[in-house]
């Protein structure tokens, strides 16, 4: 800053040590998430817009329909991940039981026949009425906040020494999670279960061995899926070359490739995507990510591949600056979940990965995924603020956002701005 | 006691591992985006775009005061997606269109079972009415199309004129196919970016060229003339039990066809139904050996080579050896001396082979073929016959007496009309003519080119004919006082041959014609009648020429031609002894 000041060109060094001073301040991690989390949610609203606009004019007669159902679902997630991000972290290692255990109860709830609402294959939805809900996704969540507060409380006990303590009863409860949600056919999820899990042996320091075996363990069950339901095997070895399979397992994934690749560099223009007129199936949720590379090109695909890079260095970053063993655990399991299942979203429409079917977190549609996110992100912040000299940092604030914005418009206490304008008499 | 590995350094690995696997995420977008952009955005195009064909709107055909004969209606085409129709409701989509469009309900099933096809017609030229009414009923798999008919406001009026055109919109017979280019226009064509259930998409590029709608092409015809012609034909088809005849009408000095009218007639609507001889059109298409009708050519050959005038005399016989045959007047009498204005009223064979004699082969021919014989005329109708008109090398020996009177040649009726026209003009020939010619979209007329003209025999000729053909009509012994119309002086003669029959390989039945021109002194209208094998009554004087009357005075009427008011001069039939 100092150098911009002199009036000189900065060097590369001075610019380097000044992002380092930047990247070294306290509040930091609080204002990357914050900026992340905005600009993904805000990206993610308009995407939707424009990838429901034509499914929703054919359904409710209004482009507007999907759309209005997932701004509802942020202007509930928004407070909702403020409120997060206020919480002590006591009440985060509270309600872990509650979480996990609803959620099991609403897993189990999905799996009674007439109440889970089956589509796709997949069985992942309740029906209440005006919205569905998926079950799933909460128990994403439950999961995180379980398995963090388990794994903490054993080692502040000093257990973990113990092969016992490490995995039980976290690999029990999470392979039920697991199972359930697998009944339900729905193997993203399965997917992003097992991350979390993994993430938190990872973090919590559990031998290199343990992974061979888990990892083994899972190919193995992984194994037995694809013989019971062979429809799994297609899906796994379709992406390879979904062009030979374009007109039917092939097509989702052939026709997103298309429109993701006839973006270009800077893309058709927001609105303007071809694939949205139902060529793509589910465009506005699993597939989100192949509109924005139709709509806004090279360019917007690379911004939300850094964005989530950036949340998940974010998240790391935290875990790795928090001093409490449940928050690091958790921030880390967070992050993994949200990274996670970004990496196989995208990988999945960019056709490295095989399509499991899962949103792009807080791009695509669906509020039973936005909440539990938002709801993560706003745990994240607050454990930003616990940070060491983030509290330091926030007192010394000058005052908030909302009362600066009222200062400015001359509603505020502050002095009104003309007088420091002058007035023109 | 299992050693637990630091917490920031497995932190640190993670984050690795992901700005790893991201950024093989980024080198691959790029490769799709960046490197491979071009492909995809090629196969999306193809995939999306799709190229529609904007037919042209038929021109319409019009008579010669601008009145619609054919033209192009909107329509709508009706088709099914059968694999949109679930097997338990085929039965009552079917039902439905069925009452919707009054047509069979089972063809409909058939169609709605061919569940490997995605468009199956269920019905062409529906209203657009009638179609709209049965799509905002949104039955899940009927769809409709906008299409052009053909509609013809006076029905069967000269439906065989102007010719029937097919599904495609192509004219394949009559005026239809001869003007087709005219009239078809030229299609526009548009390409369209489409969504996948086939919306367009907004704001896409679009390329559209209009479609030129065609020219509406203007017939000399007469719509009342016609009509009359029509009615009078087909009643005495229907009265004679005649096998088809045909009626001719024409501006004696412009060639203007005003009337061409055949029966039986042809239903446009229904043209795939009709007998093939139906399609063609008859007075142009069919050949007939002419009969006595042909003896004015004889008679002009006579009196322009061979030097013979009205009165000159003739010892005629009912009977005379020609070469190997003996040829004989139609009904047996004692010797007469005529003249040779006798010679035609009377419609003596022998006197006029004996006038023929004196011209000889090469001089019938060549006259024969100035008058038009054996080629097409300049009409480019589509199936139009030249006729049959032997070389005088190959005629036998008798052929030069049977031609005279019309045997051993054949024609169309168009040609023995040109004929009569030709002698009523003075001499000179005009091409008949079919189209007056072209209205643009300006509404501007476009006259056709004025047709071609030359005279064929002197005008002297020309008017002794014209005087001595008044003698068939007016004469108390002429064989066609059944064409005398009050208060007009009618030149005109019968005309009754033996028909060649195609189907039974010989001369069987008759062929009767009435061949005339009126005001004889100034004459505007010929008027021509055939009948082909009639089989109540036979003579041309008997069932030709009522029908000459009957449209001849009505054409005069409708044309407001006004009678001469001169009188006939005397012709004597009979030559002093």
């Amino acid at each position: 800053m100092s150098a911009v000041a002199r009036g000189g060109r900065p060097g590369w060094r001075e610019q380097v040590a000044t992002l380092r001073e930047l990247m070294n301040r306290p509040l930091t991690s609080y204002y990357l998430i914050v900026g992340c989390s905005a600009l993904l949610l805000g990206l993610g609203l308009m995407m939707v817009l424009s990838a429901s606009s034509i499914p929703s004019m054919e359904r409710a007669q209004s482009p507007f329909a999907m759309f209005t159902k997932q701004a509802f679902s942020a202007a509930l997630g928004v407070p909702l991940m403020w409120i997060c991000s206020r919480l002590p972290v006591r009440v985060f290692r509270m309600v872990a039981y509650p979480v996990i255990a609803l959620a099991i109860f609403a897993l189990v709830l999905v799996l009674i026949p007439g109440v889970g609402t089956t589509a796709l294959g997949a069985t992942r939805w309740i029906d209440l009425g005006p919205i569905y809900v998926q079950p799933s996704e909460p128990a994403k969540l439950g999961l995180v906040l379980w398995g963090a507060d388990l794994l903490a409380r054993k080692k502040q006990l000093g257990l973990l020494g113990e092969w016992r303590h490490l995995l039980i009863p976290l690999m029990p409860g999470a392979g039920l999670l697991a199972v359930l949600v697998m009944l339900g056919r729905d193997l993203g999820t399965t997917l992003v279960l097992m991350l979390i899990f993994l993430s938190l042996l990872w973090v919590v320091g559990a031998p290199i061995r343990i992974f061979a075996g888990i990892l083994g363990v899972l190919a193995l069950a992984a194994a037995t899926m694809i013989v019971v339901e062979p429809y799994r095997m297609d899906r796994l070895t379709g992406f390879w070359d979904p062009w030979a399979v374009a007109t039917d397992e092939g097509y989702q994934l052939v026709q997103g490739l298309t429109a993701l690749g006839s973006g270009g560099w800077f893309g058709t223009g927001l609105g303007a995507s071809r694939a949205k007129w139902n060529y793509l199936p589910h465009a506005e949720s699993d597939f989100i990510f192949s509109i924005i590379g139709e709509e806004l090109g090279l360019m917007g695909t690379l911004i939300v591949v850094g964005l989530f890079g950036l949340l998940g260095y974010t998240g790391l970053r935290v875990a790795k600056r928090v001093n409490d063993p449940f928050m690091r655990l958790a921030a880390a399991a967070a992050t993994a979940w949200i990274a996670g299942q970004a990496i196989v979203n995208i990988g999945a429409v960019i056709g490295v990965f095989p399509v499991t079917g899962i949103p792009l977190p807080l791009v695509s549609y669906g509020g039973s995924a936005l909440l539990p996110t938002l709801a993560a992100l706003g745990m994240l912040l607050s454990f930003a603020k616990r940070e060491p000299g983030a509290q330091e940092a926030l007192a010394a604030r000058a005052p908030g956002p909302v009362l600066r914005a009222l200062s400015w418009l001359g509603l505020g206490k502050q002095k009104p701005s003309n007088q420091r304008t002058g007035s023109p008499k | 006691m299992l050693r637990l590995g630091s917490s920031h350094r497995r932190i640190n690995a993670g984050m690795l591992a992901m700005a790893f696997v991201l950024s093989l995420f980024a080198g691959r977008l790029v490769q799709l985006q960046g490197l491979d952009s071009k492909v995809y955005a090629d196969r999306a195009e193809r995939q999306r775009n799709t190229e529609a064909v904007v037919p042209a709107r038929r021109g319409t055909i019009s008579d010669a005061g601008g009145n619609v004969l054919a033209m192009t209606a909107d329509a709508r085409t009706i088709f099914v997606d059968p694999t949109m129709v679930s097997a338990d409701k085929r039965q009552a989509v079917a039902a439905l269109l069925s009452r919707a469009l009054n047509i069979p309900p089972g063809p409909i099933l058939e169609k709605l079972g061919r569940t490997e096809s995605q468009y199956q017609v269920v019905a062409r030229n529906v209203e657009p009415g009638v179609a709209s009414a049965l799509i905002s009923r949104k039955i899940r798999g009927v769809g409709s199309e906008p299409t052009y008919r053909r509609v013809y406001p006076d029905g069967k009026l000269a439906a065989d004129l102007i010719g029937y055109v097919g599904q495609d919109g192509t004219g394949l017979g009559g005026i239809e196919a001869a003007w087709n280019s005219t009239l078809r226009g030229q299609d526009g064509r548009q390409s369209v970016e489409q969504g996948q259930k086939g919306h367009r998409i907004p704001m896409t590029r679009s390329s559209q060229q209009a479609a030129v709608p065609g020219t509406e092409v203007r017939l000399t015809v007469d719509r009342d003339i016609q009509w009359e012609a029509q009615r009078a034909i087909s009643e005495q088809v229907a009265k004679t039990q005649a096998r088809s005849g045909t009626v001719i009408v024409m501006d004696v000095r412009t060639g203007h066809v005003l009337a061409l009218a055949n029966a039986p007639g042809l239903d446009l609507e229904h043209w795939e139904k009709a007998p093939a001889e139906s399609l063609s059109n008859r007075a142009l298409a069919e050949v007939f050996e002419p009969g006595s009708t042909n003896k004015v050519i004889t008679a002009a050959a006579a009196m322009e080579t061979a030097g013979v005038r009205p009165e000159t005399t003739f010892v005629v016989p009912d009977r005379y050896k020609c070469a190997d045959r003996v040829l004989r007047d139609s009904h047996p009498h004692p010797v007469q001396h005529l003249t040779f204005a006798g010679v035609l009223a009377t419609s003596s064979n022998v006197g006029t082979l004996q006038a023929a004699e004196r011209v000889g082969k090469q001089g019938l021919y060549d006259f024969m073929r100035k008058f038009g014989f054996g080629r097409k005329t300049g009409l480019g109708f589509p199936g139009e016959a030249a006729g049959l008109l032997p070389k005088p090398e190959t005629w036998s020996g008798s052929q030069v007496c049977t031609v005279a009177f019309g045997q051993g040649v054949s024609v169309t009726a168009m040609q023995m009309a040109s004929v009569y026209q030709t002698i009523a003009n003075r001499g000179v020939r005009v091409e008949p003519q079919l189209v007056a010619g072209t209205v643009d979209g300006r509404k501007r007329f476009t006259p056709a080119p004025a047709a071609e003209r030359h005279r064929v025999i002197s005008e002297r000729t020309a008017r002794e004919i014209a005087r001595m053909l008044e003698g068939v009509t007016d004469s108390s012994e002429g064989t066609g006082a059944a064409a005398r119309i009050p208060g007009y002086r009618i030149a005109g003669k019968t005309g009754t041959a033996q028909r060649y029959d195609s189907d039974r390989g010989g001369y069987h039945g008759y062929t009767a014609s009435f061949a005339g021109f009126t005001p004889a002194d100034d004459p505007r209208l010929v008027t021509l009648v055939v009948l082909q094998d009639p089989k109540k009554g036979y003579y041309g004087g008997d069932v030709a020429a009522p029908v000459f009357r009957d449209v001849t005075s009505f054409a005069l009427k409708t044309r407001k031609i006004p009678p001469t008011g001169t009188a006939a001069p005397p012709l004597r039939i009979h030559a002093a002894r």
